[in-house]
């Protein structure tokens, strides 16, 4: 077994229905989410990269979900693309939105998917605004301003969570965003 | 925000994370593995194809109706012709660009043994924004970068940009040289070479790059070659050692001249 198949393994066992739990925050619903992971498993995989570390298979398969979402690709156009690949599913396929009542959830849902991003970004995996910017390839001028967006319509949707603003940071003029390998 | 907001967004990632695991509980490894296997396959031999492209030879014929999809595809479209982008007027504030310049290759810096490993001689490939002919578009050198400050046989950073028929097709490309050089760096220790790898972005510049430091711990100063893409361009800066390091400056130059 190559190193890759082992990683792949250890993924889809551990770490898949977290990518889904993460992918569901970005897309807004099921049916998205798990084609995001799914394509984005089998994207990631497939390019020549010695993929020898979990985490960083993680870290990659999260990259693409990403890039996924912001390049638009809609649900259809993810299962067109993986029509051939004959993976099937062990459960029915959900309907879009059924038993879905998670309010945090349904609140996200009706952001743009930007400011979506930005929100997961920077309180689900702490990036600070400046590799926000860089992860989604905008300013950090946009990123304060989806977030500002964001905030306004959760807190009118959720209530007051204690939403604070967002702390000014400093700018470095090159940041290492994984640090040096 | 505070942690209100956060200890919802995890709540509600693992109650959804909860609800699939329950939900798929069979074993698709071997699936994923039947889906993933042909595709690795392919994109090793386009790889190859590429490089080969690169070195003069032509023969991708074979290489490709091989792979999955059955038939030649000719590159695509890039999304910025290659003369819009020699025309583009850019300029680096307290730098002299000399457009008919070029850095030194990792292998003029380090000897030629570098260079026996494969991963590591396409850095000089990737340090010219050349290979991956798939993914469109044409290097353009765009010349050396130099201190307006320093003698004139100073050290120099020399930079190629090209564009890319997507944004997708720019940061497969980005993640290519990623590639390269972690399997650079594993194979240069062998040879007493440090090899460090880093991603890195500019403040106010949009887009994500990838930045390789060659390095011979026995001398000082580091070969590098920084990568950026932004949308479906990229701009490679190599900075030979002991240059001022002007890599950032010129990305942002050029980046900031392609906005207007």
């Amino acid at each position: 077994m190559r190193a890759w198949q082992g990683v792949l393994e250890t993924l889809i066992r551990e770490r898949r229905s977290s990518l889904v739990g993460y992918a569901y925050l970005l897309a807004g619903d099921r049916p998205t989410a798990e084609d995001l992971v799914h394509d984005a498993i089998i994207r990631t995989f497939s390019r020549a990269r010695r993929l020898d570390d979990v985490n960083r298979a993680e870290a990659y398969v999260r990259r693409t979900i990403l890039t996924q979402l912001l390049n638009r690709r809609s649900s259809q156009a993810v299962a067109r693309s993986k029509q051939h690949l004959l993976i099937e599913r062990d459960g029915p396929p959900a309907d879009e939105h059924a038993g879905e009542h998670d309010a945090v959830v349904l609140a996200l849902r009706e952001l743009p998917a930007r400011q979506r991003a930005c929100v997961v970004l920077r309180h689900v995996e702490q990036l600070t605004t400046a590799e926000t910017a860089a992860r989604m390839g905008i300013s950090e001028g946009a990123v304060k301003r989806y977030l500002h967006d964001a905030i306004a319509h959760l807190r009118e949707t959720l209530g007051d969570l204690g939403f604070a603003e967002e702390p000014r940071e400093s700018i470095a003029v090159a940041a290492p965003r994984r640090g040096e390998r | 925000m505070t942690d209100d907001l956060r200890g919802m967004l995890l709540d509600s990632l693992d109650k959804e994370s909860r609800r699939f695991a329950a939900e798929h509980r069979g074993e698709e490894s071997a699936l994923y593995e039947h889906a993933i296997r042909p595709r690795r396959a392919w994109r090793r031999a386009a790889e190859a194809t590429g490089a080969l492209a690169v070195a003069g030879a032509v023969a991708v014929g074979a290489v490709l109706v091989t792979g999955p999809r059955g038939s030649i595809e000719p590159a695509p479209p890039a999304a910025t012709p290659t003369d819009a982008l020699l025309a583009r007027d850019w300029m680096v504030l307290g730098a002299d660009v000399d457009p008919d310049g070029t850095a030194a290759a990792l292998a003029d810096v380090w000897g030629a043994g570098i260079v026996d490993v494969p991963a590591c001689a396409e850095l000089d490939t990737y340090a010219r924004l050349a290979g991956r002919a798939d993914l469109g578009g044409e290097p353009v050198p765009l010349g050396t970068v130099v201190s307006s400050s320093g003698p004139a046989d100073d050290p120099v950073n020399g930079v190629y940009a090209r564009s890319f028929a997507t944004a997708e097709d720019a940061a497969a490309y980005l993640d290519t040289v990623d590639s390269s050089a972690t399997l650079c760096a594993q194979a240069a220790a062998d040879d007493g070479l440090d090899v460090t790898v880093a991603d890195v972005g500019i403040a106010a510049t949009a887009g994500t790059g990838v930045r390789i430091d060659v390095a011979d711990p026995g001398a000082e100063g580091a070969w590098r070659l920084w990568v950026h893409v932004q949308g479906s361009e990229a701009v490679a800066v190599v900075t030979e050692p002991h240059a001022d390091d002007l890599a950032a400056q010129a990305i942002r130059a050029w980046f900031t001249a392609a906005a207007g």
